[in-house]
């Protein structure tokens, strides 16, 4: 070992010049417990980076993903209600339209489609409401809304108190060709979807099987939220 | 003498530097690169891309939307709709302390994901101007460039342009208020603004962000006020 390294000091001694060489030289020898605790540091940093794989990573392009993705319920439209960590939720229709009306707004129309996803939202132990709506297509696209971005399209659902379930409309202005295979989800946050758990529905068999590029054409849809019974 | 002396030192200091090794030069050198590098951003790709002609009409690739402005004009009042059958009426915004600068475009989002309001209304902005009320109220007046609008609208519904979906063009326009305090000019210098997508340094949270001159142009600007 010593002889080994003594000759590529010298060998690098007549390239780099004699200072280097000489340095190289003085350099504590290793001895063979360095090399295990060598062994050690990298076995360390491999099972950090596989840990790390497996951690929410801070890289990623939204919140929800890795260990910290979403807890997703599946809901079927006209099927029964899910149960959400804070309260039930049942998809009552799916639509679709060119125009949609609210109470004390003007109409707004489109030359693409209005998706209308009608639901009911019943809080279990506190008050709590849905606040955002994600549609994702069939070409990775992400379109979401929310009940504070309403303009065009957005989520208006009233705030009910436990037991009492609210009728509410997910509205999401898309592009014709989101419409075949496109999937919705509804969460009850709109910053953190990992908070509760979200509701997800296949949206393939309500928007089909007619042809899609007449899908809504020329209806109108009204959206209005109000608390089952009082409408 | 003061030359033999510069000489002398010149001489010491040449004497010094080839009495060190390369790898000493070498090192001293790649330092002194990252320093004075440093000083102007270091060593990263600068992004040069120029300023283009904004002509109203064209279309203007601004990520992560096109932008095509079609107009802009002054009113003290914008987009009252009458009451007609079933159909509410929409009230006007009237400027009080001045008037609005309107720029009308078509918006489309062309990214794959919805964009926002905070970038939807600085995707057009104005400049070379002055006496413009701030978006956060008061009565300081602020430059075009640092004016935000006092409101963006889809029309003709007249609804806050708060999202754009993907793949999805809007018409809309955006409001800035000018005081009355300041004249109004024949023309005005209409910004299109690109942003870059990158993590936010606080919460690490990706978004579009960094609104740079994309295109800009004078505009004439007519008043159009109510009759």
């Amino acid at each position: 070992m010593n002889a080994t390294r003594q000759r590529l000091g010298a060998r690098l001694g007549a390239r780099l010049g004699t200072r280097v060489g000489a340095r190289l030289q003085a350099l504590p020898q290793p001895r063979r417990s360095a090399f295990g605790v060598g062994a050690l540091v990298v076995a360390g940093l491999s099972l950090t980076q596989a840990l790390g794989s497996l951690l929410p990573s801070t890289a990623t392009t939204e919140f929800g993903e890795g260990s910290q993705r979403n807890f997703v319920r599946a809901v079927s439209p006209g099927g029964g209600a899910v149960p959400l960590r804070t309260g039930d939720l049942a998809i009552t229709g799916v639509e679709g339209a060119t125009t949609v009306t609210r109470p004390y707004t003007y109409p707004a129309s489109t030359d693409a489609v209005f998706l209308v996803v009608r639901f009911a939202w019943t809080p279990r132990a506190e008050t709590s409401t849905i606040v955002k709506a994600t549609l994702f297509d069939g070409r990775g696209r992400r379109f979401t809304v929310t009940s504070l971005s309403a303009g065009r399209d957005g989520v208006t659902c009233l705030r009910p108190p436990p037991g009492i379930t609210a009728d509410c409309v997910a509205v999401v202005e898309v592009p014709r060709d989101a419409l075949a295979g496109s999937r919705i989800q509804l969460s009850t946050n709109a910053i953190d979807d990992a908070l509760d758990d979200v509701a997800e529905a296949d949206l393939t068999d309500a928007v089909g099987p007619g042809s899609l590029s007449d899908y809504g054409r020329g209806r109108t849809a009204p959206v209005e939220a109000t608390y089952r019974g009082l409408e | 003498m003061v030359r033999q002396a510069g000489v002398s030192r010149v001489a010491r200091v040449r004497r010094w530097v080839l009495s060190r090794s390369w790898f000493e030069l070498t090192t001293a050198t790649v330092l002194v690169v990252l320093l004075v590098s440093g000083l102007f951003g270091g060593l990263r790709e600068v992004d040069t891309d120029p300023v283009v002609a904004l002509q109203a009409g064209q279309a203007v690739s601004a990520q992560p939307l096109q932008v095509r402005v079609t107009d802009a004009y002054t009113t003290t009042s914008f987009g009252g709709i009458e009451k007609k059958g079933d159909t509410p009426q929409v009230y006007p915004d009237t400027s009080k302390r001045g008037r609005f600068i309107i720029v009308e475009a078509e918006v489309e989002n062309t990214s794959d994901a919805t964009v926002g309001y905070d970038v939807l209304s600085r995707a057009v902005s104005l400049a070379d101007a002055s006496g413009f009320f701030p978006r956060a109220g008061g009565d300081a007046l602020v430059p075009a460039d640092e004016a935000r609008p006092y409101a963006v609208y889809t029309m003709p519904e007249k609804a806050v342009f708060g999202v754009a979906q993907p793949g999805l063009t809007y018409r809309v326009a955006y409001l800035f208020e000018q005081s009355s305090t300041t004249a109004p000019g024949a023309r005005v210098t209409t910004v299109v603004n690109r942003h870059t997508w990158r993590e936010d340094s606080l919460d690490f949270h990706f978004d579009w962000k960094d609104p740079e001159p994309q295109a800009s142009g004078s505009l004439p600007l007519p008043a159009r006020n109510a009759p």
